[in-house]
């Protein structure tokens, strides 16, 4: 199975689905069942890292993708979030088969390349396919507002990529990995720009201050489809590149490194502060998943790898259910406030499980998935002798806690009959889409209950690049 | 004063910009003047010398027969064969963001109006233009493995003359469905090229077809097959994205 | 020279992206940043007394001297892609003015 399919084919039902438009949906089912299939059989199969040529031309010449246990985690948990998203979520596909097909061979193309430019390409493709997705919302003006600052992002990120193209005479990751190697002196003046510009334009997709102001307009009327995309998809693959790039081939130090971990850091603070402080579904969980972001960006440049990839899944994980759930229940209630919404799960539990469990694991209750990839971030920042970070975490984890804690228990408690409970409201949810998001709902939960053990069993003991394994074992030892 | 603090900061990042650049700090890296490039350094001279996948030896215009590559052109190999990945989704920016524009502007649609109606001279003038013009771009991305041009400049050359049918005429349009099977169809010949190659050597857009010698209309494997293809996606894709533009929508 | 100036419409961009509140600017800021950019990427390429890197019935030969063919290469899918965003961005622009009745971002504000 040659992991290239995974790009080529969505790519091949996007471009039936231009000629062809009443196929188009069928088509963008078939090629996200496909994708998922194909991600889990390369997981089977999946032996030693390798390279995949493309057009028969060597690796720092030609353009060529990685296939190693990173880029593996993130094709079969990047299917497997699209193919849920779908199943979710598939009425309001309409109008975009082509457009998300197309997004899932970017996403596909953005974990696995190995190549900067091509990298760049990929990421202007899904952020071209961002922008449309998100007119779906009634007000075009935060679309135009991301799409400004997406395409100011992307192109200092190009001019990032040519900087380090001039130093190295190469664009091939590995190749000026190797490359950066052979120079001797650790930090190089000279790749100061090119960093910081690669930093900026990566800030855009990870949702960095000042960077991530486009997130709240577009996110806080989301529709289902769009809100789950963009938090739960586009988020993984995009700080999955950021690890790629931060977190294997610049290993930072010294005034850059603090410079941007203070970044990272108050995006952290000021998003969890602001998730706090808000009132209504959509914006909490928003800004939840900015101070992720900050957070799994923080991790990754201070060389936790392992960590920050188990945080950054378990936080899409549970995002992609919540999110889901939240952008239902406003389409069928016509509001998300919190207030208005008690009593929506007492009403329908299957619903409620799912979303329960995501949000108990985000705020790292024991058992669940959330609190070994929080206990691994900490432990392994606490082996490198430092203090002040993991107290901002763990303080940031209690303000976490309590804005979850608040929302479910308004969610779960029955209210007051009349104005403030929702349950007359709530009458005209379709069944059969309340069941198939209950049980998506349970699916992760399981996952993420047996995830949990398995990552709490082996704690200390699995390599410390050893996500494929994890993966195994929680699946059931595939 | 919203000005004056983006100026400051537009002054900040020049100069950080300049000094990073043209004042080289510690370390044994530093960015090469303009001009004082070695490509020996780089993945380039690779490419001039067609040696990628071994040593080579000089290659000769009109002479050298079966090379890795057998464009004449460079750019043109790097653009179509060596990096050709990135073409196919340079071809896929174009098409989701046409995509986007028809999504955006689309629904039951008729001609802006001009206020004055073009005469006959315009319009037949336009159209026997517009033959020549579409003579021109098919000459651009044929001989894209030859001469400076390609795909792109020709189909954007082919757009060029249906923008002009448009503004010519106020009641030129073309046909949406047309124009969107053109574009599937090219598009998925692409992909479709790549899989055969991936069939053939085993490697996805591999150059399976001889590539002749360098220099001669015929030769260069499927470099002018790809070219000519994205000529015919991105030629029908921007006169989707012009349509849209030239349009309004019919008030219900 | 080419490279300064290059710099200068890149940065001359970004402060339009800054200060601009009109659609249809800031996507002529966004072009003439991207322009800035493409003409920077084509400079890096430059190689003092190399010839366009195209065979012909003159220059026949791969040993002459060659500016780099590669930033060429990027720059054109750099080109494409700048085509894409503003079209979309036009696009996005008259759908604005078609429900807003104006392309001023302030004066969208209040209505």
């Amino acid at each position: 199975m040659n992991p290239i399919l995974l790009i080529a084919v969505p790519l091949l039902a996007a471009l039936f689905a231009v000629a062809f438009k009443k196929i188009g949906r069928v088509l963008l089912g078939m090629a996200a069942v496909f994708n998922f299939a194909a991600a889990l059989m390369i997981t089977i199969w999946y032996v030693e890292p390798q390279v995949i040529v493309i057009g028969g031309f060597r690796p720092p010449f030609g353009v060529s993708l990685v296939l190693d246990g990173y880029s593996l985690t993130g094709v079969l948990l990047l299917n497997a979030i699209f193919a849920l998203i779908m199943l979710m979520s598939f009425r309001h596909t309409s109008k975009l088969a082509a457009v998300l097909s197309i997004t899932l061979a970017a996403l596909n193309g953005m974990v696995l390349t190995g190549d900067l430019f091509n990298l760049f390409v990929f990421m202007e493709i899904g952020a071209i396919a961002a922008y449309i997705i998100t007119t779906a919302n009634r007000d075009l003006r935060h679309t135009f507002n991301y799409l400004i600052v997406g395409s100011l992002g992307s192109g200092l990120f190009l001019f990032g990529v040519i900087l380090l193209y001039t130093l190295f005479g190469t664009l091939n990751m590995g190749d000026m990995q190797s490359k950066m190697a052979a120079s001797p002196a650790p930090m190089q003046q000279a790749l100061i720009l090119p960093l910081v510009l690669l930093f900026a334009g990566l800030a855009v997709e990870t949702k960095l201050i000042p960077f991530g102001g486009w997130v709240r307009g577009v996110l806080k009327d989301a529709n289902p489809l769009t809100g789950s995309l963009i938090v739960s998809a586009y988020a993984f693959a995009a700080l999955l590149v950021f690890g790629r790039i931060f977190g294997e081939m610049f290993v930072l130090s010294g005034a850059l490194l603090t410079a941007f971990t203070i970044v990272a850091a108050a995006t952290l603070v000021l998003a969890e502060a602001s998730a706090f402080s808000r009132r209504t579904l959509r914006e909490t969980l928003l800004y939840s998943s900015i101070a992720q972001s900050g957070l799994v960006v923080l991790l990754f440049l201070n060389h936790m790898a392992l960590p920050a990839v188990l945080v950054l899944i378990s936080n899409v994980v549970s995002k992609l259910i919540l999110f889901t759930v939240s952008g239902q229940l406003a389409e069928a209630c016509g509001t998300d406030e919190t207030d208005r919404l008690q009593g929506a799960f007492f009403r329908y539990p299957l619903l409620g499980v799912g979303f329960t469990i995501a949000a108990l694991s985000l705020i790292g209750i024991p058992l669940f998935f959330g609190f070994s990839a929080k206990l691994n971030a900490l432990s392994a920042l606490f082996g490198q002798g430092n203090w002040i970070l993991p107290a901002v975490i763990l303080l940031m984890g209690v303000v976490e806690g309590v804005y979850y804690i608040r929302i479910l228990s308004a969610l779960w408690h029955a209210g007051q009959e009349g104005e403030t409970s929702a349950k007359d409201k709530l009458a005209q949810f379709p069944p059969v889409r309340q069941a198939v998001t209950g049980i998506v709902g349970l699916v992760i939960a399981l996952l993420i209950v047996s995830a949990g053990i398995v990552t709490l069993s082996s704690f200390g003991t699995s390599g410390a690049n050893d996500f494929i394994t994890l993966i195994r074992q929680s699946l059931g030892g595939m | 004063m919203k000005k004056f603090i983006s100026l400051l900061l537009i002054a900040c990042l020049g100069a950080f910009i300049f000094i990073s650049l043209y004042f080289p700090g510690g370390g044994t890296l530093a960015f090469p003047y303009y001009g004082d490039v070695d490509l020996n350094g780089r993945v380039s001279q690779a490419y001039i010398d067609k040696s990628v996948n071994g040593p080579n030896d000089v290659v000769v215009y009109g002479e050298s027969t079966d090379e890795e590559s057998g464009s004449a052109n460079m750019v043109t190999s790097i653009v179509v064969d060596y990096r050709s990945f990135d073409t196919l989704g340079e071809v896929t920016v174009l098409l989701v963001s046409t995509l986007g524009v028809g999504i955006l502007l689309g629904g039951k649609r008729k001609r802006l109006e001009y206020k004055h109606a073009p005469n006959f001279i315009l319009k037949h003038g336009a159209r026997l233009t517009f033959g020549l013009l579409v003579v021109f771009g098919v000459y651009m991305f044929a001989h894209g493995h030859l001469t400076p041009g390609g795909g792109f400049p020709g189909g954007s050359i082919i757009a060029a003359a249906i923008l002009l049918l448009y503004l010519a005429d106020d009641e030129f349009r073309v046909k949406l469905a047309g124009i969107k099977i053109a574009e599937g169809t090219a598009g998925s010949l692409y992909v479709i090229i790549g899989l055969a190659g991936l069939a053939t050597g085993g490697y996805f857009l591999y150059n399976f077809l001889p590539n002749g010698t360098v220099g001669k209309l015929f030769s260069a494997g499927i470099i002018p097959i790809v070219y000519a293809l994205i000529g015919l996606k991105v030629g029908s894709e921007i006169s989707g994205a012009i349509d849209g533009f030239a349009t309004e929508e019919v008030a219900e | 020279m080419i490279q300064y100036f290059s710099i200068v419409l890149l940065l001359i961009g970004i402060y339009g992206l800054l200060t601009q509140k009109h659609t249809i600017r800031l996507v002529a800021a966004l072009n003439i940043f991207e322009i800035g950019l493409n003409v920077f990427i084509i400079s890096v390429g430059y190689v003092r007394g190399g010839i366009a890197p195209i065979l012909t019935s003159q220059a026949n030969t791969s040993a002459l001297l060659y500016v780099d063919p590669l930033p060429q290469a990027l720059v054109l899918t750099s080109i494409v892609i700048g085509v894409g965003i503003t079209a979309l961005a036009l696009a996005l622009a008259r759908r604005m003015y078609k429900t807003y009745g104006t392309y001023n971002l302030d004066e969208m504000e209040g209505k």
